[in-house]
């Protein structure tokens, strides 16, 4: 099945098994962006379907490389995922198993210290550190000012360092 | 903590997770696209349909929202950005360019008044900028609808004369650098709105009965309040079969930030002072929102929830 569009008199064609290539080479990468905004496997799981499904509706229109777009249409939809999540958007029927400690995960200080970080400090951090965006390319996937991203990213690092998380771990060290 | 232990932390907790659905990953989102398709179609005829001139809708007696209300097509840009009438508003007056960088509306309406600005048809590489009569100005990425529910705006409440004089200043910047622009796709445009009058004061804001979220209306059903000086504010709220949308307000002698949490997961902050629309929920589950000032909370903190369900 092919998606077709035209757009200023120019006919081009978005052929599934692309999106199928495509799927395959990024879904594993743009799954642990997902993972790290949402804390979630099941979540994540979720937005990146969704971000698949938008990125379908339009891949035909899709100029340059698609993983930028996709990554783009996928932190965009975490930040209003809250409005979307009633509204027709579902997780899959049957969540895979999640690979993963879930205990490891959950005593993990540094990454407890992540989960209390609102949503949109926890964000420029992911696409920051994990992503390795620039502060200009992190300010273009989120629509905002490079000002807000460099304020958002001091104010995440300022909480992370003082987390009471940290500060208890680090404590800790002292006393042992 | 440095950088390279975060990235580090980061990493590990990332390369724990792999797509185990990869398998059927492709044809899943090309379904899930086919719903979002026939949504899209649907969002389109009610946006369609609030376009009736006031004095139409009242003559026919018709619902605004409802699907099957007829459509009335405008040539004027204005009536194309800003309905007639939503959430119990009704205009009073608008301006709208076309590839312009600013747009300047003034009125001598005054109390309860609604003042907001929309930028259509360029994305969120640009940035809407807004200042009423010279004060603090707002700005949010230039791809909202009027009616999508995520807004900036102004509201004069009752306490102003009935008569003024007040101008709305709006402006778009490019996103990236912060430069003044003028794309020639780009629409912009001011409006201001007859407020009804507020149903409730919930800490030191004026409230509405209806408010609008992604182009459905919601009506309040609850609001609640803080004592004075108390740090916290918790409230639940259990949904029926609609979404439920809450809206949360702060006041107080000081410049701490407020913490949001709901279901009990971080969701933004905001300046003691602030408040408005929030998010909506699901429906069929219980949500709890919990309002927390970081710091000391001044003794005239009052922190405030308002919910409300969407109207069938």
């Amino acid at each position: 099945m092919d998606a077709i569009e035209v757009t200023d008199g120019r006919v081009r064609t978005g052929s599934a098994s692309d999106f199928d290539e495509f799927v395959a080479t990024c879904s594993t990468r743009l799954l642990r962006t997902a993972y790290l905004l949402t804390r979630d496997h099941g979540r994540a799981e979720d937005l990146l379907q969704t971000a698949l499904a938008k990125a379908w509706l339009s891949w035909s229109r899709i100029e340059g490389e698609p993983a930028a777009y996709v990554h783009k249409t996928l932190v965009n939809t975490y930040a209003t995922w809250w409005r979307r999540k009633w509204n027709d958007e579902r997780p899959t029927p049957e969540l895979p198993d999640p690979g993963y400690d879930e205990d490891r995960s959950a005593t993990h200080d540094l990454w407890a210290a992540l989960g209390n970080l609102p949503r949109g400090q926890r964000t420029v951090i992911v696409l920051r550190y994990f992503d390795d965006l620039s502060e200009a390319e992190t300010a273009r996937v989120l629509g905002c000012s490079v000002g807000t991203v460099k304020s958002q990213s001091a104010k995440a690092l300022s909480k992370l360092r003082f987390d009471d998380a940290l500060v208890d771990d680090a404590r800790g060290e002292v006393a042992r | 903590m440095s950088i390279q232990e975060l990235q580090e932390a980061l990493r590990s907790h990332a390369d724990s997770v792999e797509d185990t659905g990869l398998a059927g990953r492709a044809v899943a989102a090309r379904r899930q696209a086919s719903s979002i398709r026939r949504r899209r179609t649907v969002v389109v005829a009610v946006a369609a349909a609030v376009v009736l001139p006031l004095a139409g809708m009242a003559v026919l007696s018709v619902n605004p929202w409802h699907q099957s209300a007829p459509v009335v097509k405008h040539t004027d840009p204005s009536r194309e950005l800003f309905v007639e009438a939503f959430a119990g508003r009704t205009l009073i007056n608008a301006d709208v360019a076309t590839g312009r960088s600013e747009v300047v509306l003034s009125s001598r309406e005054s109390a309860n008044t609604e003042w907001r600005a929309v930028c259509r048809g360029v994305g969120s590489d640009y940035t809407v900028h807004l200042s009423l009569d010279g004060g603090e100005p707002g700005e949010q990425p230039c791809d909202m609808e009027l009616l999508s529910g995520r807004w900036i705006g102004y509201q004069l409440g009752p306490e102003y004369p009935r008569q003024g004089q007040h101008t709305l200043r709006v402006w778009l910047t490019r996103t990236s650098d912060g430069v003044n622009v003028a794309p020639h796709e780009g629409q912009l445009g001011a409006a201001v709105y007859r407020l009804p009058a507020p149903v409730a004061d919930v800490a030191g804001h004026h409230v509405q009965e209806l408010e609008v979220d992604g182009g459905a209306e919601f009506r309040l059903t609850r609001d609640e309040e803080s004592e004075a000086g108390d740090g916290s504010f918790s409230s639940t709220y259990v949904a029926g079969d609609l979404p439920v949308e809450v809206d949360w307000y702060t006041s107080g002698a000081g410049q701490q930030n407020v913490q949001v949490f709901v279901d009990g997961r971080p969701e933004t902050s905001v300046r003691l002072g602030e408040g408005g629309p929030g998010l909506v929920l699901a429906p069929g589950h219980s949500h709890t929102v919990e309002l927390r000032v970081l710091g000391t909370a001044p003794p005239d903190t009052l922190l405030g929830l308002v919910w409300r369900e969407q109207v069938p």
